[in-house]
């Protein structure tokens, strides 16, 4: 029983610092996003596993954070308001070629992350190529070169 | 001029946006930053333990218990209980209620004590003195294993003391 509140509370408690974080907290994935990614599994594994390397322990936490992705997806496809509370929504960061200064601001963007995506994602040389930039839920930015 | 629509679609990209979301979902961010640093701020005052507002002492009326603890603890971590104890003769006892010491784990008792025993009530440690009229210092390092509330009850000849500790998930 101690457990599975445990599990939850330590599951919406990553949810909300995640959620305040912003979409971009580690998305990135630089070389030190991977040491911050791996230092708070470990610290959320301790509190979970604490002395109960059990293979019953290992199966409560998996199922019950199984059950609680579930349960989440099932009530943000059913309350899209909800949805947009846990999930966020996308955001346009540039549209039509022009930078929008405010979301970035807003987002924690940068110009030279835009043009980075592009580099990455599209092989865009400059910014000038760029016809819609878009932040994803998930902290991607996805780019849309111009035609 | 109508007013725009707060949810509307992007001329040439298909993105559902919503204006006035996106500034209650930042307000909503910063007042949570905000409490992140608060926490912080709590945290390193000692709000969840180990630090100046969890350091606390108390006394027996008459003085002869003394004790240094900490108001905030932590379930299953370790935290310490310092006691000095007037011995009126060569031997002093301790005693804890038995609620306490069953609900914790106790990982060290200094000085070892020269004999326990138990009642339905509390546990009795008795303890060498260096001679009568003297102080002795026992340490208790114990990690506690329930949430919430924890009361300690400490006894010592005719001195009683009563603490409260808050023990955190």
């Amino acid at each position: 029983m101690e457990l599975i509140v445990r599990c939850t509370l330590i599951y919406l408690g990553l949810l909300l610092i995640f959620r305040i974080a912003g979409k971009r907290a580690l998305a990135q994935i630089t070389t030190f996003d991977i040491v911050m990614l791996l230092i708070i599994a470990e610290t959320t594994q301790q509190a979970l596993v604490h002395d109960d390397a059990s293979l019953t322990n290992a199966f409560i936490l998996i199922v019950t954070f199984f059950t609680l992705e579930i349960v989440f997806s099932r009530l943000t496809s059913r309350w899209p308001k909800l949805d947009k509370w846990l999930n966020s929504r996308p955001v346009a960061l540039m549209r039509d070629g022009r930078v929008l200064d405010d979301r970035l601001t807003a987002e924690r963007v940068s110009v030279d992350d835009i043009r980075r995506a592009g580099r990455e994602t599209q092989g865009v040389a400059n910014l000038g190529q760029i016809e819609h930039a878009v932040l994803e839920n998930d902290g991607a930015i996805s780019v849309i070169p111009r035609e | 001029m109508a007013k725009p629509s707060t949810e509307r679609e992007a001329s040439t990209l298909e993105l559902k946006e919503d204006r006035e979301f996106e500034e209650r979902e930042r307000l909503v961010r910063r007042v949570g930053t905000w409490l992140l640093c608060a926490f912080l701020v709590a945290a390193l005052a000692g709000l969840f333990g180990s630090g100046p507002l969890s350091a606390a002492a108390a006394r027996s009326s008459d003085s002869a218990v003394e004790a240094r603890y900490e108001r905030f603890a932590r379930n299953r971590a370790t935290t310490v209980l310092d006691l000095s104890l007037h011995a009126a003769a060569g031997r002093v006892h301790l005693e804890l209620n038995r609620a306490f010491v069953e609900t914790v784990k106790v990982e060290q008792l200094t000085p070892e004590p020269a004999a326990i025993s138990a009642s339905a009530a509390r546990y009795v440690y008795e303890f060498a003195a260096a001679g009568p009229d003297s102080i002795v210092r026992v340490v208790l390092r114990y990690r506690p294993e329930t949430l919430g509330w924890l009361t300690v009850v400490i006894t010592s000849a005719r001195s009683r003391l009563r603490l409260r500790q808050l023990v955190y998930p």
